[in-house]
């Protein structure tokens, strides 16, 4: 059990350092001199900031747009699937789960190469990014829907003579709030960080947070690309932390 | 394709027009994951879009030219090579985390933010990765400046196998952390009350039980880490993999659609394998346990 605890922070350190790390450049006059040779300095951060700020919004509204999406025909499809025992269900699980197994580079070249034209107006990226958050939705949502309890409260409703929409408003959705919204936060969290399935799809003129990144690594100083950086890991903490504390509720109710 | 579902089992309940909610959902998976793929595989046969410099018509040139490019070759190797490598040592970097995380969990510990913690870098872009390890091992690096071999490790294979490292650890740790908290603990503390040492019921009875989910987990981080091209975006110079091969044959080298999609083609049928390697595995390694 001890060596158990002194490995996790172990671990714990092997994930923190690096961003530790990255805040010391950022926070640093010049870098290359040492850290804090030159005194501790915030213009590294406000300016990462300035230059960061348009494109953390861009990926903020495309997150949005992808959790929605995944939300309405994802949410759609996966009561399906949990309710129909037959052929089609089981494969439409598997179509879905086809971007797990195809590299999101390989996607993007096959998007830009069917779908060129809508690229400019970011709707490829969108689409993208649905693609491959799906099969994210699908797993988080179709056991919550498949679970014998609210089929069976599903039954009883029915036998009592509420119609489907009132059924899916009062029964469905209150059963499933918890597994609703986890699925639309890993949606946005992916969705927000995705690099590969973009690379050839996003939208030239209006660049998302990840590619604002891509660029400054070539071109800005190791100093300006780590404020970048730092402000990108910031903006998802909210998320994380929500995906954080729905998990803690799973547990708490399956326990 | 009109499905029509069967009311079996739990499906009593589903109403007659329930296929009509799989429509928009289907139709959309059809239209941008499959028909997109199809595309793909057609482009690469030379039956679809072609480059300036690519003639048109069927052919399998463009496969015969990939697998028998020297660099395209040494990128997959290389790529294999460092994905493999890396995947292992993240195995052995999450293995006594999961356990520990599920004996304090089973203890009655809330492990909500460690948890939290290391699922965390799954939300990061590749890109960053690479930054980290610009951060931290490359020319001008914080590690390289204590310690000069260091310096510039980044952009050589070591270097490659760290980031990769990072890149894996939320993506075995994820699977592998529900895994271990779903194995019964009922089994090693009969052992432990039998006399077993600790070590011996790891050895026996935790370990073997967990290696199905360990098979599958790597089988899954290896095609996530052969296919992820942010990494490398950021660390490529000098060493070549495979994502770069798809990436510079539609900008670096020109516009050869043809070759980038052969080249993509290949790239997925290589992390399909692995990612079926794995599921394949684990699944006769369940049923040689249940057995």
């Amino acid at each position: 059990m001890r060596a158990g605890a002194a490995w996790t922070r172990l671990m714990v350190a092997v994930v923190v350092v690096p961003m530790l790390v990255t805040l010391v450049v950022a926070t640093s006059v010049s870098f290359s001199t040492g850290p804090f040779s030159g005194g501790v300095t915030f213009d590294w951060m406000s300016l990462g900031l300035e230059l960061l700020a348009p494109t953390l919004l861009r990926s903020f509204l495309v997150g949005v747009g992808v959790a929605a999406a995944n939300l309405l025909i994802g949410g759609l499809l996966a009561w399906w699937v949990a309710r129909t025992a037959a052929w089609p269900a089981r494969l439409v699980g598997y179509l879905a789960n086809l971007p797990l197994a195809v590299p999101g580079i390989a996607i993007s070249v096959a998007l830009i190469g069917t779908y060129a034209q809508l690229r400019p107006s970011g709707l490829l990226l969108v689409a993208g990014h649905v693609v491959f958050t799906l099969p994210f939705t699908l797993a988080a949502l179709v056991p919550v829907l498949a679970a014998d309890g609210l089929v069976e409260c599903d039954q009883v409703a029915r036998s009592l003579g509420a119609s489907p929409l009132r059924r899916l408003v009062t029964v469905t959705l209150p059963w499933c709030r918890v597994a609703v919204l986890q699925a639309a936060a890993t949606a946005y969290a992916l969705s927000y960080g995705e690099f590969n399935i973009s690379f050839f799809v996003n939208a030239p003129a209006a660049p998302t947070a990840p590619f604002a990144l891509f660029e400054a690594y070539a071109t800005r100083r190791i100093e300006l690309a780590s404020a970048m950086s730092i402000w990108f890991i910031v903006s998802l903490l909210p998320v994380l932390g929500a995906l954080a504390a729905l998990r803690g509720r799973l547990a708490e109710r399956s326990s | 394709m009109t499905p029509r579902p069967r009311a079996t089992g739990a499906a009593v309940s589903t109403p007659r027009w329930a296929w009509l909610a799989a429509v928009p959902g289907a139709a959309f998976l059809l239209a941008f994951a499959v028909y997109p793929i199809g595309v793909l595989v057609q482009n690469s046969l030379g039956l679809g879009r072609t480059g300036l410099h690519e003639q048109p018509g069927s052919t399998s040139a463009y496969y015969r030219a990939v697998l028998s490019s020297e660099t395209v070759r040494s990128s997959a190797l290389t790529s294999i090579g460092v994905c493999v490598t890396a995947v292992l040592i993240t195995v052995v970097l999450a293995v006594p985390l999961v356990l520990h995380a599920a004996a304090r969990s089973a203890a009655g510990h809330d492990t909500a933010r460690l948890d939290a913690l290391f699922t965390l870098p799954v939300a990061l872009p590749g890109t960053i990765i690479g930054f980290f390890a610009i951060v931290l091992i490359g020319n001008t690096g914080l590690l390289g400046l204590w310690f000069a071999p260091l310096r510039g490790v980044s952009y050589t294979v070591p270097g490659l196998v760290a980031a990769y490292v990072y890149f894996s650890l939320p993506r075995v740790v994820g699977p592998l952390r529900g895994a271990a908290e779903a194995l019964d603990p009922a089994v090693p503390e009969a052992a432990r009350s039998l006399g077993a040492g600790r070590v011996r019921v790891l050895a026996t009875i935790t370990l073997p039980l967990l290696t199905p989910a360990v098979v599958a987990a790597t089988g899954t981080a290896l095609a996530i880490a052969l296919g992820g091209y942010g990494t490398i975006a950021v660390l490529s110079q000098g060493v070549r993999l495979l994502p770069l091969e798809v990436v510079d044959q539609l900008s670096a080298a020109g516009f050869n659609v043809a070759t980038a999609s052969a080249t993509g083609v290949v790239l997925a049928v290589l992390a399909c394998a692995f990612l079926l390697l794995g599921r394949a595995l684990s699944a006769l390694l369940t049923r040689r346990i249940a057995r």
